[in-house]
């Protein structure tokens, strides 16, 4: 092919606006409204890519998304994206572009070497050539070899610098695809009052129109389409270019708007935006994409789609080649004839499948000076790096020089969006294409997707389309005008019936050139008994990735009917799969990237946290503080230090990510007891107790402790991780389960701020700060709730200990919260209070064997855990039953237990428990360095018959870190064993 | 001691963007009305004690002369005000009727204002923001990038969410960061 730009025309270019781009290391020139497509062939690049698998040289083949040879590299470094479609790519200044699959240059490709063995490499050759070998060989040999040497491109390497987004959408009338029909529904739709979105995956509305030297209402059709479009937006509704509608989804949308795609800042702009378009109607005018013919040596490059080359033409005033011929089977491809010869292009021969050759259509080759063959074929091609001639097969056949060969099988209706919401395609034999079978329900397709091709049939039907889906929704239609279009062929150039679907035989006749996949390939797919349409795709690679069939369905489906010789409704077609066109997965993590993949939750505390030296560890969203570092300080130095302050001083801790539910109403304590395995109804005001509930099957779901604040009001706390999930079980228990009772629950955990201060001086510093409580040890016993105040700020004091000190709970108002902690920071001065953090936190209850998150893993039950004298036998309460069930009673179930480290090392956890059985039997759940037991290494462990083998001696074992510890089996409550440090 | 209150977005300024505001209005007062089945109407007598008006409809919200009722749920409701309200809602409401939740610091409200605000809450917000869909004192629970708020249109270019104070400087965050553009 070469390609030049023509010195007149181009509806789309700007011939004043000069740009600069370079393609394969070399600096180009093109002009503004150029695609990457048509700069290339203006500058006379014929090759611009290598195939997948042959590494064939491949040019330009179309001129929209169904570019099938043009797969090209953008951008550089984190911007770099593969398997671009180079007719899609708009031209900017500085767009940076490469070949793909060519090694060391486009011109020279080391891998074309795998066309020599093509007969090796032909379909299913994984499956049959690289078998065999010793163990590993196809993970360390094959594997690496293919990937290697296959390739749609390379992903970058390097993070992606832009940022994107997402939209939500929501409409009356979603109208896919702005061509003439497209145009004229959201007219429609919008003059009836319908809220209307309208995208097209093109720089710009008009479809067909842009390339169409016609006139429509007395003007240029593009710019009818642009003044339309205009208008729409003026009237309101949502018109997106550059957006391509490309899934459907559960009765959604799923689409993909190219913002800023191109290199460069963009200024806060993301560089593309995914919608999710919610709507009620949706016209589907996505048109029709031209069917390639499949004959030998179809791949050259210079041979390309005959409207693309039509469209290069009048959009961008570019010809494809200096000498042309065209091989056609039908009458559209001779609006091509037409348009190439008006713009000075030697339009040399017309091939014509059809022994007959409509009138119409025979005076455009004749008025062309172009030879008609008509009842011929194109049975092969000839040149080196791109097309020099081609020979003409049939009785008046012979050798032609060409430079390009446009070529026209007939269109395929794009249905991919319908199929994928499950409307199966119909074949038409008079149309030798599938068109849309019924549709869901709110659908209505219009213009050439319906097989109707004529742009005046578009405009008809596309309007009508609009005041349907407005109808269907109610609103008053009063029909619209219909444009007309100038031309007056343009019904009998589309009118006629085309070919149906053939091919000419011989080699290298490719049915998909994404793939390398030729004719052959389906004849050894149908030999091989790979016969079934979905066993074809697969087998041969027939239509995959970013294909999608476009090109490719009814080739590969007409081959495979001949070889069955059945008709082609019963060899039947895939059902297509989103996405329509390869979606970035930039664009689908929109901006949940980084730091932002999802929110954090700040407890009210975070700034002092923050600023005395807090690491902070992440609990569900929740950050807190993981331990306060002082200088020289590493995490084990430091909650070393603070666990060991609480147990001779005082130390404070901030629990503000509890869940905290309040239960509130005149049943609330019956709800509670039936929720809790052990009883809450007699539960007096002012006081707290720990509860532990269940789920229905009997496995222990969360524990805590609830407060009784007054008669009908409770304050339950949860685990941080379970807050959610605890309030879910109670509102469906109420709802479904106990509708009767009079209780509501209510999220409080963002209302309080909460913070534990405990140790031996826990007493003397609250004491000292709130008043309005009397803190002693009678007036307030443990497990009461007292209220008083931190200088004006109310504040309810409960006495609760995890660590097993004497310990208390302050909450107050979250806003109040950073206010209350620094006023008891002060109070506890004199005593060196220090704040600690969930590692300290860990290491206190691990030392009094109380259970945690890793303990209550969704497996354990009660009596696992040595909890079970707590489930009250006088009521029935959630769990209750199946927690009876004689398997979840079984002694050699894992039971809770604790551990001593025998060689002083530190206990892994997660390690498993191994004894002389050589098996695991059970595993470490939560260990510690333990500065109360003279730093023993400790930990609590889940075993098999666990209080049974107290004091028999285990391996700790970790192979995945490679760590082994010898350790001996204990009672969980390693410190106070009766309890006397938080009773003083 | 002081009365001082530390909000997470005190302090905060509000990058600029383009044709949209985004500001905290404290909030002085939040609280929960809840009615048991069949007890509407005595919650709502309740609420007139108090010159408020009654739990609003699914998903609308009712203004009053400082403050406004938002629908929460079934026979549910948030009521914010300028005077604090929970210790006069709880002695009004019957406790066998319904309950009273103090809500006042477990949310902050951030109020996204003008032309573009519907377009920058889309992006985050699945709910149909168009006014003919979700007209002034249309009221939504829903979600913006994973955080639970509660979405009220204000005025007809104003919104007002109260996301959990917890995820105020996330909400934040997100916000500067979905307006810093100007659409297309």
């Amino acid at each position: 092919m070469t390609g030049y730009r023509l010195a007149t025309g181009g509806s789309g270019i700007d011939r004043t606006r000069r740009l600069g781009f370079t393609f394969a290391g070399r600096p180009y020139g093109g002009l503004a409204g150029d695609t990457l497509a048509s700069a290339l062939i203006a500058n006379g690049v014929g090759v611009v890519g290598r195939s997948f698998k042959y590494h064939r040289p491949r040019g330009v083949t179309a001129a929209g998304p169904e570019e099938a040879g043009a797969l090209v590299s953008l951008g550089e470094g984190g911007r770099h994206e593969p398997n671009a479609k180079a007719p899609m790519v708009p031209l900017v200044e500085g767009l940076v572009a490469d070949g793909q699959n060519a090694w060391p240059s486009l011109g020279f490709d080391v891998g074309a070497i795998n066309g020599l063995a093509g007969p090796l490499i032909s379909a299913g050759f994984y499956y049959k050539t690289f078998i065999g070998g010793p163990r590993g060989t196809w993970t360390r040999l094959f594997e690496p070899v293919i990937r290697r040497a296959a390739g749609m491109g390379r992903a970058a390497t390097t993070p992606d610098p832009d940022r994107y987004e997402t939209m939500n959408a929501t409409c009356d009338v979603l109208v896919i695809g702005a061509g003439p029909a497209g145009l004229m529904a959201a007219t429609a739709a919008l003059a009836a009052g319908a809220r209307v979105i309208l995208a097209d995956e093109r720089e710009r509305p008009g479809g067909a129109l842009l390339h169409d030297l016609s006139e429509v209402d007395g003007v240029p059709a593009p710019d009818f389409a642009a003044a339309t479009a205009a208008r729409l937006t003026d009237g309101g509704a949502v018109v997106l270019p550059r957006t391509t509608v490309y899934g459907h989804y559960d009765g959604r949308f799923g689409a993909v708007e190219r913002v800023v795609d191109h290199p460069g800042d963009p200024h806060g702009l993301p560089r593309q935006r995914h919608w999710q378009i919610r709507a009620r109607h949706v016209v589907l005018a996505t048109g029709a994409i031209e069917r390639p013919i499949v004959f030998p040596g179809n791949d050259r490059p210079g041979v390309m789609l005959a409207d693309a080359a039509r469209a290069y033409a009048n959009r961008y005033g570019v010809a494809v080649g200096r000498r042309v011929a065209v091989f056609a089977a039908h009458d559209g491809a001779y609006r091509t004839v037409r348009d190439l010869a008006a713009a000075g292009i030697d339009v040399a021969a017309v091939v014509d499948a059809r022994p007959a050759v409509p009138a119409a259509a025979a005076s455009l080759a004749e008025a062309a000076g172009a030879r008609l063959f008509a009842g011929h074929h194109v049975g092969a091609t000839r040149g080196r790096k791109g097309l020099a001639g081609l020979t003409v097969a049939g009785a008046d056949g012979g050798s032609i020089a060409v430079d390009a060969l446009l070529v026209s099988g007939g269109y395929t209706p794009t249905l991919h969006l319908a199929s994928q919401a499950g409307a199966r395609p119909q074949w038409d034999d008079a149309l030798a294409a599938f068109r849309p079978g019924p549709l869901p329900e709110g659908w209505t397709a219009a213009g050439a997707v319906t097989g109707r091709y004529a742009t005046t049939d578009a405009l008809e039907t596309g309007a009508a389309a609009g005041e349907a889906a407005a109808a269907a929704l109610g609103r008053t239609v009063a029909p619209l005008a219909r444009p007309a279009l100038a031309a007056a062929d343009d019904a009998a150039l589309t009118a006629t019936a085309p070919a149906a679907p053939f091919h000419v035989a011989g080699k290298k006749a490719f049915v998909d050139l994404e793939h390398d996949v030729t004719s052959a390939d389906i004849a050894l797919a149908h030999d091989e008994g790979f016969q079934a349409v979905e066993h074809l795709k697969r087998y041969t690679t027939l239509g995959m990735a970013t294909d999608q069939g476009k090109t490719s369905n009814v080739n590969g489906l007409a081959i495979m009917a001949e070889h069955l010789g059945a008709p082609i409704p019963t060899v039947g077609t895939t059902r297509f799969r989103p996405p329509y066109t390869p979606v970035a997965l930039g664009a689908l993590a929109g901006a949940e990237t980084g730091a932002h993949v999802r929110p954090t939750r700040l407890t009210p505390m975070h700034d002092w946290h923050a600023t005395h030296g807090a690491v902070f560890v992440a609990t569900g969203a929740w950050l807190r503080p993981r331990a306060y570092l002082r200088p020289g300080e590493g995490v084990r130095e430091a909650y070393i230090r603070e666990a060991a302050t609480v147990r001779t001083g005082v130390g404070i801790v901030d629990v503000s990510s509890l869940g905290k539910i309040e239960v509130a109403g005149p049943d609330a304590a019956t709800l509670l007891d039936r929720v809790y395995a052990n009883g809450f109804a007699k539960l007096p005001v002012g006081r707290a107790r720990y509860g532990v509930m269940l789920r229905e099957d009997g496995v222990v779901f969360d524990d805590g402790t609830t407060w009784r604040l007054g008669e009908t009001r409770f304050l339950m706390t949860t685990t941080t991780a379970n807050a959610a999930a605890v309030l879910s079980h109670l509102e469906v228990l109420l709802a479904t389960a106990w509708p009767d009772l009079r209780v509501h629950v209510t999220s409080t955990t963002e209302q309080w701020a909460g913070m534990a201060v405990a140790g031996p001086l826990a007493r003397t510093t609250l004491a000292a700060t709130v008043a309005g409580i009397d803190f002693a040890n009678e007036a307030f016993p443990f497990m009461a709730v007292r209220e008083g105040a931190i200088g004006e700020v109310p504040v309810i004091v409960a006495r609760l200990s995890f660590s097993g000190e004497l310990a208390y709970e302050v909450y107050c108002g979250a806003h109040h919260g950073a206010a209350v902690w620094e006023r008891i920071m002060a109070a506890g001065a004199v005593h060196e209070i220090a704040p600690y953090g969930v590692e300290a936190l860990g290491t206190l209850r691990i030392e009094k064997g109380h259970v945690s998150g890793p303990e209550l893993d969704g497996r354990t039950t009660l009596y696992d855990l040595g909890l079970e004298r707590m489930a009250s036998a006088k009521k029935a309460f959630v769990g209750s039953v199946l927690m009876r069930r004689p398997a979840l009673r079984d002694p050699a179930r894992k039971r809770f237990v604790g551990l001593v480290s025998l060689d002083g090392k530190p206990i892994r956890s997660g390690a498993h428990l191994v004894g002389p059985s050589g098996r695991s039997e059970g595993h470490v759940t939560s260990t510690t360095h333990s500065p109360a037991l003279a730093g023993a290494e400790i930990a609590l462990a889940l075993l098999s018959g666990g209080p049974d083998r107290i004091g028999e001696e285990l391996l700790a074992t970790d192979p995945v870190r490679g760590n082994a510890v010898p350790v001996r089996v204990a009672d969980p409550l390693f410190f106070d064993k009766d309890g006397s440090r938080m009773h003083v | 001691m002081s009365e001082r209150m530390a909000r997470p977005l005190d302090g905060h300024a509000f990058r600029p963007a383009p044709r949209i505001a985004v500001t905290e209005r404290p909030i002085a007062s939040l609280v929960q009305v809840a009615a048991f089945p069949g007890m509407v109407e005595m919650v709502n007598a309740a609420l007139a004690t108090l010159s408020l008006p009654p739990l609003p409809a699914p998903t609308r919200a009712t203004p009053f002369a400082g403050g406004v009722v938002m629908d929460a749920g079934p026979a549910r409701a948030l009521v914010e005000s300028e005077r604090p309200l929970f210790a006069a809602l709880d002695d009004a409401v019957p406790k066998d009727a319904g309950t009273v939740t103090d809500l006042s610091h477990g949310r902050i409200c951030v109020s996204v204002a003008g032309p573009r605000a519907a377009w920058v809450l889309a992006k985050g917000v699945a709910v149909d923001l168009h006014d003919s869909a979700f007209p002034v004192d249309a009221t939504a629970w829903t979600t913006l990038d994973h955080m639970g708020v509660v979405l009220r249109r204000s005025a007809p270019e104003a919104f007002d969410l109260y996301p959990y104070r917890g995820f105020g400087r996330s909400l934040a965050a997100w916000l500067e960061t979905a307006a810093a553009e100007d659409g297309r």
